[in-house]
């Protein structure tokens, strides 16, 4: 490639960039004629201009684009004659689809063929730069949180090693992120507290246990189709911090983006701040989500500006944007969002009762 | 950045508007070291060990640089275009140091946040060092594409300032912008999947 052959890809993408995807096919077909490596290269440029990634600002239709992305993938992969994100052999499963991913995890559905049911594996690919201690260490986690059983958190199946790769299996649940089945369903106050006080029955269980979430999120919260809540990855925050650590591997990828539900002892690293209220915290952010569609910290500039902010407490009150919300709603919104971990709600148990004798008041309005 | 370091900065970019010899050079050293110096400042001062905030800590120090730095219009153009190759330069030598002090194994991303707001997806975070290999290769086929994605990245310039820092339409800036994220997109799916 030089410089002629550059600029004539760049005059012809920016020619066919705004067309439809089959007009450009068949327009480039039309201007370069037989040049099949000319007609390639503009072809993988503007496949890549309708993909999402590198955006500068954000997108607010991003579920709009999304949708052209599995679409220009399979697009890709099929003019390409390459297959779909190669699954890892792990024996005794069957790994059918890729449903998640994050910065060293990967969620595929799969079957147990031995148990021979449906479920989701997570493999993480940590052995190549971890001790055995740390993995030990993950496992030990994994295995705390597999003893949970409660019908509002998903279920830890199994855990194992299978060459380079860790996995653990878990109750596959089909649902919704819990914002989302909210939004969809357009849930009313009384609905959301009802749903919210399951969540926080599940994480009471834990607590009783002395486990931790660490990283209650939207996304780590599944609705089924019936209403029914699960709570995902329990211990996992933790488990995956001592490898991190060890490993002395840089926070960036996974620390970035779960700042926004984060409280403010985790943001700028207190470990020894953390414990229950911190999970409180984050449910706190998510209850406020969920009533008002905001969030209480404002987190334009940087992510620097923000870790301030989260640091000096700057909160705003749900109100701002919701001015009829009774005045009980709020104050344990706030107390949950309390800076110091000692001025919130001490367990989600402390939580669920004030969250009980709101809906009863509810009801009898 | 103090009155001395001020005074500094504006004799630099008159003497760049004139095009004296190296001043552009000399301006870049210049703001290569104190965009570090603040850097390491603000690291050291306000939230010790925290290595993975660097990227943000560094944006913060540069526009706080850009700020205090009173230069009227073309002016702040070129000197946020400076700043941006700046910034690159500071955010790869941190990245290859990082790797450097980790020695062996694999190499681990430092990662730059696009758009400066805590993003949930990974399509905003694009790892330092691929990115920069991308710019230089992108260079050398069109040396302006590459120039704009770093003024728009390394310094969040608009549409307009990056126009006007390198005298061109806004029309034609928005052309090569469309066309060089596309190709660096392919360039970081061919480096990273591989």
């Amino acid at each position: 490639m030089n410089h002629e052959r550059h600029q004539q890809v760049t005059d012809l993408f920016l020619q066919l960039c705004d067309l439809d995807p089959d007009t450009q096919k068949n327009t480039l077909t039309e201007l370069c004629g037989d040049d099949c490596e000319l007609i390639e290269e503009v072809q993988t440029l503007l496949l890549q201009d309708r993909m999402p990634g590198l955006e500068d600002e954000v997108d607010p239709n991003q579920s709009h684009s999304e949708q052209h992305v599995e679409e220009s993938l399979e697009n890709l992969d099929d003019r390409l004659g390459r297959g779909k994100i190669l699954a890892p052999t792990i024996t005794g499963y069957e790994l059918t689809e890729l449903i998640g991913q994050g910065g060293v995890s990967q969620v595929w559905r799969a079957s147990d063929l031995i148990k021979n049911r449906e479920v989701a594996i997570k493999v993480h690919n940590l052995t190549a730069f971890s001790s055995e201690d740390a993995l030990t260490r993950f496992e030990r986690e994994i295995k705390l949180a597999a003893s949970l059983d409660h019908p509002h958190i998903a279920t830890i199946y199994d855990s194992g090693k299978d060459g380079d790769i860790y996995y653990y299996t878990l109750q596959l649940i089909k649902g919704k992120r819990l914002d989302i089945f909210a939004r969809d369903r357009e849930l009313h106050d009384e609905a959301i507290l009802r749903l919210f006080s399951v969540v926080c029955s599940a994480v009471a269980h834990a607590h009783a246990k002395a486990i931790i979430h660490r990283d209650l999120k939207p996304s780590n919260i599944l609705v089924s189709p019936k209403g029914h809540p699960y709570v995902l990855d329990f211990g996992l925050a933790k488990a995956m911090e001592g490898v991190m650590k060890e490993a002395s591997i840089t926070m960036e990828g996974d620390i970035i983006g779960t700042l926004e539900f984060m409280a403010p002892e985790q943001a700028v690293g207190e470990q020894q701040k953390i414990g229950m209220a911190t999970d409180i915290y984050s449910l706190g952010l998510i209850l406020y989500r969920l009533l008002t569609k905001n969030s209480p910290i404002d987190s334009s500039g940087s992510r620097y500006a923000l870790l301030k902010r989260m640091q000096n407490g700057e909160i705003s009150s749900p109100t701002q944007y919701r001015d009829d919300l009774s005045p009980d709603i709020v104050r344990v919104v706030m107390r949950c969002l309390e800076r110091e971990p000692e001025d919130r709600y001490a367990s989600a148990k402390e939580l669920n009762k004030d969250l009980h004798s709101i809906i009863r008041g509810l009801r009898f309005k | 950045m103090n009155d001395e370091l001020q005074d500094q900065t504006i004799q630099l970019l008159k003497a760049c508007r004139k095009l004296e010899g190296s001043a552009a050079d000399a301006l870049l050293n210049h703001l290569y070291a104190e965009l570090k110096a603040v850097a390491s400042r603000q690291l050291r001062g306000e939230l010790p060990g925290h290595e993975w905030q660097t990227t943000d800590v560094v944006h913060e120090a540069f526009l706080k640089l850009m700020d205090q730095a009173q230069i009227n219009c073309t002016d702040r153009a070129h000197f946020l275009a400076l700043s941006a190759t700046a910034m690159r330069r500071l955010l790869v030598d941190h990245a290859r140091h990082r790797n450097r002090a980790k020695r062996g194994g694999d190499r681990h991303r430092v990662d730059l946040l696009i758009n400066h707001i805590p993003a949930a997806d990974t399509n905003q975070r694009v790892d330092v060092i691929a990115l920069d290999e991308g710019l230089n290769t992108l260079a050398k086929l069109n040396e302006r594409q590459a120039k704009i994605v770093e003024m728009r990245y390394f310094s969040g310039m608009t549409i307009d300032e990056t126009a006007a820092a390198l005298d061109v339409s806004p029309r034609t800036v928005k052309g090569d912008w469309r066309l060089a994220r596309a190709w660096l997109k392919r360039y970081l799916d061919e480096t990273t999947t591989a």
